[in-house]
């Protein structure tokens, strides 16, 4: 790069470098192509993988026959299965409804700011509830509420599940008599919890792009705010709350790590709310480990299964309507004009329960999340020590310190790769495509599909590709290449996002200049750009930290690390799995989750800095 | 007094949404409105009265008033937050302001349209059902009866009587306007409260909204908020003339074009300034 | 308006809150303590899942590894791939019953016990004179001694050494009962990965641990995984030594199984329930048939 004036450097007029040009417009595509080659890279591997099992055991008694144990060469999935739709689909009812009318009231009712109103005549009393007020005004509830639901989004699956086998089983243990409290019931409530931050968050956003118009316009018409809400704004928004939905079956069809410990891990068919099941993602996770042979295609064909249902999943998603297609129970009239009396009488009674709903599904959730995040807090809190801290690392031990570095060198490996090719992909989409073609429509499908594919699937891929067929051991580097394909998509479809928000105007200006696309892309957009990328970053950074299921079978599980990028180490999430699998550690698991918190809620911090930064200059 | 109040007393137990006596000659009355966002005072001493079945315009640069005023009229200005109003506002006899108010009835007999048409995601007939609807309308028949009375009243019945399944939001500009005047009409409101109805249209589709306010204000009473001093001009019979928050002068709209009293309006509607 | 409905949201869900944990703390009154009705299993790949399955034997002498040939657990068994639910769970639960290492249980003894088999306690003389039956070996598996690189080799020798033997007692397991020698530092430096059974996990750690200050320029990598993975991981030479907590299998070839250490299995109840002892029958009855185990 040479380091010339831009400004002058655009006003040479230099003849279009048409090779320059045309290669660089072939390494974004390839960069875009990617997201292809990958979903094919995966359901490639992993239906190789399965064909043994296919083939030995026969597609019909595989799926369909009853009974798994492998020790004696049963290899049947069906219960899992009708396990893993079961509990996908209590647990998106159950976090879908309350998370729809919690994102309601966030939208609409939740008040900014909390205010105590005082009517008495007590002029102390008066001017202490006045400084209450002002302190008070200084909060913004919205945004807070808002920002723990995101929060509780960043939170990795592994201490939700720390939480459900702690919490949530015990609870239900109680309501159960006492009697294991595991099962589909467990494995439900603990999966509602999981996929209510994600759908609450995506109606909210659905409802707040509805047009503030359509509830004036209702309000207008005399209905109350519970009837705008409810008849106008929220069928607005069903593309939106549709997308959220499916959004949230993928992620509870595809989550292992938090299951594993609530589930009872039985490959039995349910037969109550208490009937220890198994579900095609703990399948994999508990026995991947050490089959081998038939077990280990049996166990890949049951990935490959599961990788089935979750495209399914994903596709469906093409196919929400975007917006009102016309026709359905109304006809055209008869002309006819009576000029009767209509007697018009005032509703909207149903409309206020539901409001009411909204305000209890809303005050349950933020209960629900104080709860998790008092428990993560107070519990790291209490097993705090400062030797798993400030300790150097001991292989009998867990520490923080090796923990530490595996993950900073898995998030720089990981970024140092996914960056440039996601940023590519997200110009080729941006910049090159032309909006709304065949090539865009493809590959957009394939990013979106790509993230939809469970982590586990992602664990099992990256085992097949790395270990098996270029015999590379567990390594961080190893865990690195097979999240760059996990936080691929993310990177795109962010970076795209603020590209796109950069104003044709501004390159407008610059090819005015006479600059080529290549440097008008490279010194204008991507700088303007360059908030949006660094959000995407965060985001990626968040996912790679908060990451389990795909590491533990291609970084390891090992307590220590000596730096090298090619040993086994163990990432954050990976070590709060480890201890607290082992049982023998609790202490140290409770800190790592509380530590997970803290990276969560700081990169949270950060991403709300820097958007509220964007907001402010686009303002100005 | 007393007499006047008892009657839509009784009637309110019949049915909350008639509470309003438009039987006498003026169907608003603001008397003496202050109106305030937070510290900044918006409307200063407004007094003003609006007869029935009568066009009333308000005119005025931006950032005068008169759309806040507009919305003070049937309470939109509720929505604002730190919103606050001080003063009398009598509609079809009752004080819209009063503690007892019921929103929705003020609503349903004040209608409104705003300045970007807002039809609802929905097909034609259901957006303007949709009000009908919400009022407890369930019957097939009565509801084919408001949809087709409301288009014809909006001059659209012709035009879209084959297309009542269709989306509302793929009509031109101008349709999705006169739609949401339709949809205003289909609860039968005695008042119809429009914010620069025209200002988003092109010519002709301004045309046929004033050619169709012209209809009917046989049947409502319209106050209107325009930019356009031709078009106050051309369709109104009141015109009021507003000023950094003050009602500078209210009269016909003759008087008001051809002698204005004040030096201000004189001004603003020869153009030398606003 | 809004205030008055917030509150009114509140304490409808503290009102929630309160009945389902009112609820929540009804125990069952039939099963206060008195039955075990819920057993815990391991995964498949557990070796101390696999030492069970082959230890417990019904009356009639049909082990479980045979009946489950057969048929699956009861529905009242459920299965984790951790030691840590085990404890959990079972401390948890005055009505449910697992199996772990003997070595874990001390650290836990403030939430679980060690119930008698048979009438034996597990005690190190008891598994070393062979009444208590329930023990398994811990080994360290490996293609051939000869593939062994020099620091492994060492490695071995420093846990079959006074040292590493003494470790293992400490550690709460059993010491190998043959010669042994004192180990003398190699100075030797490189890396080891081993890689396998979570029951012998932490005492491996510990062997390590010692090793690796005796010799400062040697890494060491342990990982769990199971039994299972280490059989795999030291077949496929992913690692150095795989960890195994039971006898190899006669399918499971190509690979050694040196032992390091013998470890009981102890049947575990929470803390607080009166169950003292059971007998092999019953366990192989609960897990199989699901037949409560009165605690007498």
């Amino acid at each position: 790069m040479k380091n010339a004036n831009a400004a002058a450097a655009a006003d040479t007029r230099r003849a279009p470098l048409n090779f320059k040009e045309g290669f660089a417009k072939f390494l974004f595509f390839v960069c875009a192509c990617l997201s292809i080659i990958a979903v094919f890279g995966i359901v490639g591997f992993v239906l190789y993988g399965s064909v043994p099992a296919f083939r030995d055991i026969g597609v019909f008694q595989f799926i369909f026959g009853t009974s798994w144990n492998p020790n004696y060469d049963r290899y049947g999935i069906l219960p899992m299965i009708v396990n893993s739709l079961i509990v996908t689909l209590f647990s998106v009812l159950l976090g879908g409804i309350v998370g729809i009318f919690t994102a309601v009231f966030l939208a609409f009712w939740c008040p900014d700011k909390i205010h105590i109103n005082y009517r008495g005549n007590d002029p102390k009393r008066a001017q202490r509830i006045e400084k209450i007020n002002r302190v008070l005004h200084k909060i913004n509830l919205r945004t807070i509420f808002d920002q723990i639901i995101k929060l509780l989004a960043g939170i990795p699956s592994i201490v939700y599940g720390l939480f459900g086998l702690e919490i949530i089983v015990q609870m239900l243990s109680g309501m159960n008599g006492g009697r294991d409290g595991k099962g589909i019931l467990a494995c439900s409530l603990l999966l509602a919890i999981m996929v209510l931050p994600t759908v609450t968050s995506l109606v909210k956003n659905a409802l707040e792009a509805v047009p503030e118009s359509y509830l004036e316009g209702a309000l207008a018409l005399g209905n109350s705010k519970a009837q705008a809400v409810f008849c106008v704004v929220l069928p607005a928004a069903r593309s939106g709350i549709i997308s959220a939905l499916i959004l949230a079956l993928g992620r509870a069809v595809g989550e292992a790590m938090a299951v594993i410990w609530v589930s009872g891990n039985r490959a039995l068919f349910p037969s109550g709310l208490f009937s220890n099941i198994r579900t095609m993602t703990t399948n994999i996770v508990m026995e991947m480990g050490y089959a081998t042979g038939l077990h280990q295609s049996a166990l890949l064909a049951t990935g490959f299964v599961l990788l089935v249902f979750v495209l399914i999943i994903t596709l469906s998603m093409n196919f929400v309507p975007k917006e009102y297609r016309g026709g359905k129970g109304t006809r055209a009239l008869l002309d006819n004009t009576g000029e009767r009396e209509i007697p018009f009488r005032k509703q909207g009674a149903l409309q206020d329960v539901l409001f009411g709903i909204s305000v209890f599904f809303a005050a349950l959730v933020a209960l629900i999340l104080a709860i998790i995040i008092f428990y993560i807090v107070i519990n790291g809190i209490v097993n705090f020590s400062v030797s798993f801290i400030t300790s150097a690392q001991a292989i009998d031990v867990p520490t923080l310190m090796p923990s530490l570095l595996a993950t900073l060198e898995l998030v720089g490996i990981t970024l140092a790769i996914a960056l440039p090719l996601g940023i590519c992909a997200a110009i080729f989409l941006n910049e090159y495509a032309k909006p709304g073609s065949k090539v865009i429509k493809v590959i957009r499908t394939f990013i979106d599909t790509l993230s939809g594919v469970p982590s586990i699937v992602f664990g099992l891929f990256g085992m097949m590709l790395f270990r098996n067929t270029l015999g590379m051991g567990r390594s961080v580097l190893v865990g690195a290449l097979t999240l760059v394909i996990v936080v691929l998509p993310t990177i795109i479809r962010s970076t795209e996002e603020s590209l796109h928000a950069v104003p044709m105007s501004l390159r407008e200006a610059s090819y005015g200049l006479g600059a080529s696309k290549v440097r008008t892309i490279f010194r204008i957009v991507l700088p303007s750009a360059i908030p949006g990328i660094a959000t995407a970053a965060i985001l990626a950074i968040g996912r790679i930290i908060g990451e389990s299921a795909a590491l533990v079978f291609t970084m390891g599980t090992a307590f220590t690390f000596y730096g090298d990028p090619s040993g086994a180490g163990s990432s954050l999430a990976v070590l709060l799995y480890t201890c607290a699998n082992e049982g023998l550690h609790m202490g140290e698991a409770y800190m790592t989750a509380f530590i997970l918190l803290i990276f969560a809620f700081v990169l949270n911090i950060i991403v709300y800095l820097i958007q509220r930064g964007v907001r402010k200059k686009r303002m100005n | 007094m007393e007499n006047e109040k008892k009657n839509p007393n009784e009637k309110q137990k019949k049915n909350p949404l008639e509470i309003f006596d438009f039987s006498g000659e003026n169907a608003i009355e603001v008397k003496d409105v202050d109106l305030y966002y937070g510290d900044f005072q918006a409307l200063k001493k407004i007094n003003m009265v609006v007869p029935k079945y009568e066009i009333t315009a308000m005119i005025g640069p931006s950032g005068c008033g008169k759309s806040t005023l507009l919305k003070t009229l049937n309470r939109m200005n509720d929505l604002v937050e730190g919103c606050r109003v001080e003063g009398l506002i009598t509609i079809g006899n009752r004080n819209i302001y009063g503690k007892d108010m019921d929103l929705s009835a003020l609503r349903k007999n004040v209608g409104m349209v705003f300045q970007k048409p807002n039809p609802f995601p929905m097909s034609v007939y259901d957006n303007i059902a949709y009000g009908p609807r919400t009022f407890g309308i369930k019957k097939r028949s009565q509801l084919d009866e408001i949809v087709e009375r409301s288009l014809r009243q909006a001059a659209m019945w012709d035009e879209l009587k084959d297309r009542l399944n269709k989306s509302a939001i793929g009509l031109s500009g101008g349709q999705q306007q006169r739609l949401c005047i339709a949809r205003a009409l289909s609860v039968q409101p005695e008042i119809l409260l429009m914010d620069e109805p025209t200002s988003a249209l092109d010519p002709i589709s301004t045309g046929k909204i004033e050619e169709l306010c012209a209809e009917l204000k046989k049947d409502v009473t319209i106050v209107m908020v325009t930019h356009n001093m031709q078009q106050a001009a051309r369709i109104s019979d009141k015109t009021g003339f507003f000023l950094l928050g003050e009602l500078i002068e209210f009269g016909t709209t003759d008087d008001i074009f051809t002698s204005p009293k004040r030096p201000e309006t004189e001004r603003y509607i020869t153009g030398r300034f606003g | 308006m809004k205030g008055k409905l917030l509150a009114l949201g509140l304490t409808a869900v503290v009102a929630t809150v309160g009945i389902c944990g009112a609820v929540g703390c009804t125990q069952d009154p039939e099963l206060e303590g008195n039955y075990i009705t819920t057993a815990i299993a391991r995964e498949s790949g557990s070796g101390t899942r696999g030492a069970f399955d082959e230890l417990v034997v019904s009356a009639d002498g049909v082990a479980l590894e045979d009946a489950l040939a057969e048929q699956d657990f009861a529905g009242c068994v459920s299965e984790t791939s951790s030691t840590a639910a085990v404890i959990t769970e079972v401390a948890a639960s005055t009505s449910a019953l697992g199996y772990i290492s003997l070595g874990s249980v001390a650290e836990n003894a403030s939430r679980i016990k060690a119930v008698n088999v048979e009438g034996v306690e597990p005690t190190t003389e008891n598994i070393l004179s062979g009444d208590y039956v329930l023990s398994r070996p811990f080994n360290v598996l490996y293609q051939s001694y000869d593939g062994l690189s020099d620091v492994a080799k060492d490695f071995l020798s420093f846990i079959l050494s006074v040292q590493g033997q003494t470790i293992i007692e400490d550690e709460g397991y059993i010491q190998l009962t043959d010669e042994k020698v004192e180990y003398t530092a190699s100075g030797l430096t490189g890396n080891i990965e081993i890689s396998g059974s979570t029951s012998v996990q932490p005492v491996m750690n510990t062997l390590a641990a010692a090793y690796m200050q005796l010799n400062s320029g040697v890494h060491i990598t342990v990982e769990g995984g199971g039994s299972g993975v280490g059989i795999t991981d030291a077949q496929n030479g992913n690692v150095d030594f795989g960890m195994a907590s039971r006898d190899l299998h006669d399918d499971e070839t190509g690979i050694v199984a040196h032992k390091i250490a013998d470890d009981g299995i102890a049947v575990v109840v929470s803390a607080s329930c009166p169950l003292t002892n059971v007998t092999l029958d019953q366990l192989f009855n609960l897990y199989m048939n699901g037949t409560a185990i009165e605690a007498v």
